[in-house]
């Protein structure tokens, strides 16, 4: 009987939600409108060519450019994918430049806590968002790797991370911009 | 804990919270009464070591048993309600430790139980009138405790995300960790019922989940929830569908075998039996490295595809001991001291699983046929009534017969997952326990399906002793 009062509620909760999309979206893109505007005029060399599809406000990218080693011979180009729910959902970001690092999986998937379902805040904007993306990049957490193996080898033989990592870089991440 | 013995004046929880009301004017009385329940508690417990106190209620009445304890704490600590809700929230219904830690350090307690925000309040310079998360400004905007401030369209929409992950007394303001109480919540939906309903179901199913007193019946769409006093793995059963289960791990009663270990055979009974049957039946091992090696056909040369190793698989043996003679294996015979050795660990483990598995599975189908021998006991009263012999309550005794026939091989069954976990000395005194109880059993259900009127007593003896039994090896063996 709970489950099939629970099942009748939740298509109760659905219907509402689908009457609530319209102006979800609407608010979504007031929101991301004046984010963008902001991340442009701020002006910030970390992360630059913030582009957003002319038709859909909800897909960014943009180009993260590391300042320290082993990250910094090279950039990263990432994708920003916002929900029409949000700010009450959480972006995902997803690296299109490979990336030898243990909380960035070969897909490009990245493990940031700031953006997990259960931790996200709507009041969190995008900048810090990436913000903590990039300090992320800086400072690999070995703690919570993605890719165990690159985990083990940064915790165990940095230098040979290092090593690797820079290579990796120079191999396939993006030229720097010039300035 | 919760359930304060001094005043608890009615056996069954629920009834008790019903009767909240009722002044509490005469204080000997109540006294007396504490003795008389105590007493008989006691008396209680000993005659039936299974006997558990516990009510059975429809899941709203639960709201009623929340905001008694709500309600206790408030008027102990001086706080509001709402305020007292989210201390036992946070300490998972504990009144005692939500006690300990508000006498303690009390901001650190309020910080952890997210009621003070873990960073200092933000002091807003000016009241803004722009809602920071959708930048609009024509809504009415509603404050939270920690001084955050949000239209609220954006709180609904925020509270509907959650409510759509599973989240409902764990909603967070949408800028800290502060949490919010149902005031806030009734507040903010309260043009929406739908979505409130929603909210308190979840809040329902989530307080009953992490309350240590109380449990969900888990009976299949069921929604009745159980109430003890203190937890323990006894027997509590569901006056809605009747299922009989396990107060501490919700499955079915497994006295006197505990939990964990329960939990454990259920898991190997699911993964292994079948494979179990399989391999013992099919496969011998490798004399060398022991892998399980079954023959699928060929000649009785058998190479290990592990270790490689060339053995017989008549005897178990070394191949090139056959000195290239084709299958001349007289060897067993020669000297199976050797072959004995060789028998591996994991093939006895194997066949000590068996063992039990194979009691617990008998044990299990008998009592399904009890079941059928009730029903026959119940036609043939129904004949020799209608022949004349004995009114219906003459026959009466042959039910209880089945009845305890059936309680007592229910014990039996659930014995043996606990004898396969056992070791040491007690084990013996357990195994042999179990036998006496088996060998009454079985004695009574010969008797229940022969019995006539004639020898009653007999069969009244026999169920007296098989009780005792049973009592017996729950009382000397128990799991808790």
């Amino acid at each position: 009987m709970r489950r099939r009062r629970a099942e009748t509620d939740s298509i109760t909760l659905s219907l509402t939600l689908l009457l609530f999309i319209s102006p979800l979206i609407m608010a979504a893109t007031k929101r991301l409108a004046k984010e963008l505007d902001e991340i442009r005029k701020s002006g910030q060399k970390v992360f630059r060519e913030v582009q957003v599809n002319e038709t859909n406000i909800l897909k960014w990218s943009g180009l993260i450019v590391p300042d320290n080693p082993p990250y910094n011979k090279g950039a990263f180009r990432i994708n920003i994918e916002f929900m029409a729910e949000y700010p009450f959902k959480p972006p995902k970001i997803v690296f299109l430049t490979k990336i030898y690092h243990p909380n960035i999986d070969e897909k490009g998937q990245v493990c940031l806590p700031i953006i997990s379902p259960e931790n996200w805040k709507p009041a969190t904007k995008t900048d810090q968002v990436i913000q903590a993306l990039v300090a992320l990049v800086h400072d690999p957490e070995p703690e919570h790797p993605l890719r165990g193996e690159i985990a083990e080898e940064y915790t165990r033989d940095k230098k040979l991370f290092l090593k690797k990592a820079e290579d990796f870089t120079l191999k396939f991440a993006e030229k720097r911009p010039a300035d | 804990m919760a359930f304060d013995s001094q005043e608890s004046q009615t056996s069954s929880v629920g009834d008790y919270y019903e009767s909240e009301e009722e002044e509490e004017d005469d204080y000997k009385y109540f006294e007396e009464e504490d003795l008389m329940e105590d007493s008989e508690t006691f008396s209680k417990e000993n005659s039936d070591p299974e006997w558990y106190e516990h009510s059975c209620m429809p899941s709203q009445e639960v709201w009623s048993i929340i905001k008694k304890e709500v309600c206790q704490l408030s008027q102990d600590l001086q706080v509001t309600d709402p305020i007292a809700r989210l201390l036992l929230y946070s300490t998972k219904w504990d009144k005692s430790l939500a006690v300990s830690k508000f006498n303690g350090d009390k901001n650190q307690f309020f910080i952890d139980a997210h009621i003070h925000p873990s960073k200092p309040k933000r002091q807003p310079l000016e009241p803004c009138t722009e809602c920071p998360i959708c930048f609009s400004s024509d809504d009415a905007n509603y404050q939270l405790y920690c001084g955050h401030s949000f239209c609220c369209d954006c709180w609904i929409s925020y509270i509907i995300s959650k409510l759509e992950r599973g989240v409902s007394l764990g909603i967070e303001c949408m800028d800290c960790d502060v949490l919010m109480g149902f005031e806030v919540i009734d507040t903010l939906l309260v043009k929406r019922s739908s979505v409130i309903r929603r909210y308190y179901q979840l809040a329902l199913s989530q307080i009953v989940e992490s309350h240590p007193l109380l449990r969900w019946c888990p009976g299949r769409d069921c929604d009745m929830v159980f109430a003890v006093k203190e937890p323990l793995p006894k027997r509590i059963q569901c006056t809605h569908c009747n299922l009989a289960t396990c107060f501490q791990c919700g499955e079915e009663y497994h006295s006197p075998t505990d939990c964990e270990s329960f939990k454990n055979w259920l898991l190997k009974c699911r993964d292994d039996s079948e494979t179990a049957h399989y391999i013992t039946s099919n496969t011998k091992d490798c004399p060398k490295c022991s892998s399980a090696i079954e023959k699928n056909g060929g000649c009785n040369h058998i190479r290990c595809t592990k270790c490689s190793f060339d053995f017989c698989w008549m005897c178990l043996s070394a191949w090139a001991k056959h000195n290239n003679e084709y299958y001349a294996c007289s060897r067993y015979q020669a000297d199976p001291d050797v072959m004995k050795a060789k028998v591996t660990k994991a093939r006895e483990a194997l066949k000590k699983y068996i063992f039990y598995f194979e009691r617990w599975d008998n044990h299990h189908k008998s009592l399904l046929l009890e079941e059928e021998t009730r029903f026959k006991i119940q036609t043939r009263i129904k004949e020799q009534v209608s022949n004349g012999e004995g009114t219906w309550i003459d026959w009466q005794y042959l039910l209880d017969a089945a009845d305890l026939l059936r309680k007592c091989r229910y014990t039996l069954k659930y014995t043996y997952p606990r004898a396969y976990w056992m070791i040491g000395d007690k084990k013996h005194l357990f195994e042999y326990q179990q036998a006496q109880l088996e060998l009454e059993i079985e004695n009574l259900s010969w008797k229940v399906e022969r019995a006539t009127i004639t020898d009653r007593a007999d069969l009244e003896r026999q169920m007296a002793v098989t009780e005792i039994r049973r009592v017996t090896l729950l009382r000397d063996f128990k799991h808790y």
